[in-house]
């Protein structure tokens, strides 16, 4: 078995450096990278320089960049969201249960107790998964489903020009300020106001998949930026041509509107 | 290669297992290793790997330790006490699933 020298590892190093991952993700890659390059020179007879060429190609900055974001998201987002779900669902389960609670209307509570169940549904589904790669199939508001939208995609009357249109996305009412969620890790690639949109945020994610939100109060994110899944890229507003405030979310498909429910499951 | 559902579903108790049965093990071992026990059926990436190990070191199922071979650092894992009581109850609910799949997908064991 071929054995890489110093500076054999040392060009591995440089390498993984230049993408700036975390220390020990990137002490565990350097190892990995070196064995695959070993092993490269063991077995298929080729020069360091060759498997060098091959392994870094195929371990380019992007998809180290993406192995980082993914292991921050599993071992210190998620944890987060868990906790912060489970904290809601024991404040939520005293109102309901507490006899001194001036609970207004037990609807509410019911429902933040059924929110926090979805969160760890859609914490179990993330499991194991590698969330950079995932296509958008995830609600851009927390603790909403998908398909909890006040208008569809498709053909149908337009609220302000009353003619009967194609509507690209779907609309979700959700009051002023609440948070909007990338819906896939991905780059953004506009972020402003844009004409009867408002203000919008675009999102390129893998595979040719696009997301699109508009009408926001705010965008928290700039062009050229990486967000992961979940991440508040801004808040719900009613800018731009819009009756009041609600989330108008698209998805595209190399460049075409698709609907945002077909990628569920 | 078998399906990504599949492979998310069964990781953690592929890893554990592998952990138990063989002692230590680095990351790159495991993917190889893991390789050959399926004839390359069941792939182990290292986007699924690395994370999972992060998690498995932070829930104590795992100890990692380090070493320099060949000149450079090199994380060994292994199992902990924890560890290896989750994946023999993950090892039985899964023998348990697989003998409800035969008899809900109405597979012949005897033919295949």
């Amino acid at each position: 078995m071929t054995e890489l020298n110093e500076s054999q590892i040392n060009l591995v190093a440089v390498h993984l450096d230049e993408a700036a991952l975390e220390a020990s993700l990137s002490e565990s890659l350097l190892d990995h990278l070196c064995c695959e390059i070993e092993e490269a020179m063991t077995s298929s007879d080729v020069t360091f320089e060759e498997a060098f060429s091959a392994v870094t190609h195929d371990w380019s900055k992007e998809r180290l960049r993406k192995l980082d974001r993914t292991i921050n998201f599993t071992t210190k987002t998620k944890p987060m969201l868990i906790r912060l779900s489970s904290l809601t669902a024991i404040v939520a389960a005293f109102f309901l249960l507490s006899p001194f609670g001036n609970s207004p209307s037990p609807n509410k509570h019911t429902q933040v107790v059924f929110e926090s169940a979805d969160a760890k549904d859609f914490e179990l589904e993330l499991t194991l998964l590698d969330p950079a790669l995932e296509p958008p199939t995830a609600s851009p508001l927390a603790g909403r489903k998908l398909d909890d939208f006040i208008s569809g995609f498709g053909m149908r009357t337009h609220p302000i020009h009353k003619k009967q249109l194609l509507h690209r996305g779907i609309d979700f009412k959700a009051e002023m300020g609440t948070p909007v969620l990338a819906t896939a890790a991905g780059e953004i690639t506009f972020a402003g106001r844009n004409g009867k949109n408002g203000i919008q945020v675009v999102i390129k994610h893998e595979d040719g998949y696009t997301t699109v939100y508009s009408h926001l109060q705010t965008h928290l994110v700039e062009v050229g930026q990486s967000v992961d899944l979940g991440e508040m890229i801004g808040a719900v507003g009613t800018t731009g041509a819009s009756t009041g405030p609600h989330l108008h979310y698209e998805l595209h498909k190399d460049n075409q509107p698709i609907n945002p429910l077909a990628m569920m499951d | 290669m078998y399906s990504k559902e599949l492979i998310k579903g069964t990781l953690q108790t592929v890893v554990l297992k592998l952990l138990d049965n063989e002692g230590r093990m680095y990351g790159y071992q495991m993917n190889k290793r893991v390789g050959e026990l399926s004839n390359g059926k069941y792939q182990l990436t290292e986007g699924a790997l690395y994370p999972l190990l992060a998690k498995l070191e932070k829930e104590e199922m795992v100890v990692a330790e380090r070493e320099t071979v060949n000149g450079r650092p090199r994380k060994y894992y292994r199992i902990t006490e924890k560890g290896r009581s989750a994946a023999t109850s993950r090892r039985e609910e899964f023998q348990n699933f697989l003998i409800t799949m035969q008899r809900i997908l109405d597979l012949n064991p005897d033919r295949t």
